[in-house]
């Protein structure tokens, strides 16, 4: 079976301007996007660049923009979609090539919400911190985040100011502030609680339509807010 | 852009009808204003404003101002609700009571129009 791929090209070292390259190749019924990028690097050009890893929607990497949505290469299935495919980075990163894109300030924004468990309770010596299932449950739809940026880089407030931290970084405190073990809000105030922290998001809900694995980081920025309200009261 | 979505248009639509009434607070101010100039000036400015151009941007007013109430109490229910789960059913009920809201307005506001008693100045 023949696809057509246009596949976003850019060389900041050579090009002026991005361009568009389109590749037609025989494909496979059960191939994913990420399985025809291969093909195409592998056998076809091997300068196209991008990010994979693990090929099962597990890392993160290959988030890209796939015919206008924000998707994982690797979950995508070439079968899923009619016609043209046409791949594209993720908005709002700077590209370093073709669809790689530069995610520093991404995860830049996620070290400032300390997105790892904070516990000033000495931990048993007996046994681990343990937790209720009940406490434990409370943090479904919030560790499922791979960090793939996908939200982010969906969102209106972060294209307009990249301090904005973002859906993900968001989620990820959270999913933390959340956690029945972790004793870290006060540490993580800084910088949920300033100008670029909860009360920037406009609950615009493109986050939520962006994310590959069907999170829903407005709830958990709301649910911040909500949080750092009865904080204050 | 990213989508067009519910929740994309919402918030646009929420930005626009934002300005509009802003830009409106402000004529709103302008007009009554007025009254510190003396009782015919006010009625000067009244006449001018009662022109068909006016009341059919009122009817307009209406809608801006209602679209900005409803989707406002659908925000409202997302940050303190489980608003979250469920905007874009959230967006269309809201929008249905709008649009039931809007027309009772202009039933009331068509009937004034032509009703007698607003016709002619009570002397």
């Amino acid at each position: 079976m023949q696809r057509t791929f246009r596949i976003f090209r850019f060389n900041p070292a050579e090009d002026q301007e991005p361009r568009y390259e389109t590749f037609t190749i025989e494909v496979q019924e059960s191939w994913t996007i990420l399985d025809a990028l291969n093909e195409i690097k592998w056998r076809h050009d091997g300068t196209l660049t991008y990010r994979r890893s693990c090929r099962h929607g597990i890392c993160g990497s290959c988030a890209m923009m796939i015919n206008g949505v924000n998707d994982l290469a690797c979950e995508k299935q070439v079968a899923q979609i009619r016609g043209t495919i046409t791949i594209e980075p993720l908005k709002s990163f700077p590209i370093v090539r073709d669809l790689l894109v530069d995610q520093e300030r991404f995860f830049e924004n996620l070290r400032l919400v300390k997105p790892w468990l904070i516990a000033r309770t000495p931990p048993p010596t007996d046994k681990e911190r343990l937790q209720s299932p009940e406490a434990r449950k409370l943090l479904d739809g919030t560790w499922q985040c791979i960090l793939c940026g996908a939200c982010t880089s969906s969102c209106p407030v972060f294209w307009d100011n990249d301090n904005f931290l973002g859906p993900a970084a968001l989620l990820k405190a959270f999913r933390y502030v959340a956690d029945s073990r972790d004793e870290g809000l006060d540490a993580r105030l800084e910088a949920l609680d300033s100008k670029y922290g909860v009360w920037r998001c406009h609950t615009v809900f493109n986050c939520v339509e962006a994310c590959p694995k069907a999170l829903n980081p407005t709830d958990g920025i709301v649910q911040l807010r909500r949080r750092l309200i009865s904080e204050k009261l | 852009m990213y989508r067009f979505h519910t929740g994309y248009v919402a918030w646009l639509l929420n930005r626009i009808s934002g300005i509009l009434i802003i830009f409106y607070l402000a004529a709103h101010v302008w007009v009554t204003h007025h009254l510190s100039h003396g009782a015919e000036t006010y009625a000067q400015v009244m006449a001018f404003l009662s022109s068909p151009l006016f009341k059919l941007l009122e009817i307009g007013l209406i809608g801006v101002v209602l679209y900005h109430l409803m989707n406002g109490i659908r925000i409202i229910l997302v940050d303190f609700g489980k608003g979250a789960w469920m905007q874009k059913r959230l967006f269309w009920i809201l929008m249905a009571i709008g649009v039931l809201l809007f027309v009772i307005c202009i039933w009331e506001l068509v009937g004034s129009l032509f009703a007698p008693a607003h016709a002619a100045p009570l002397h």
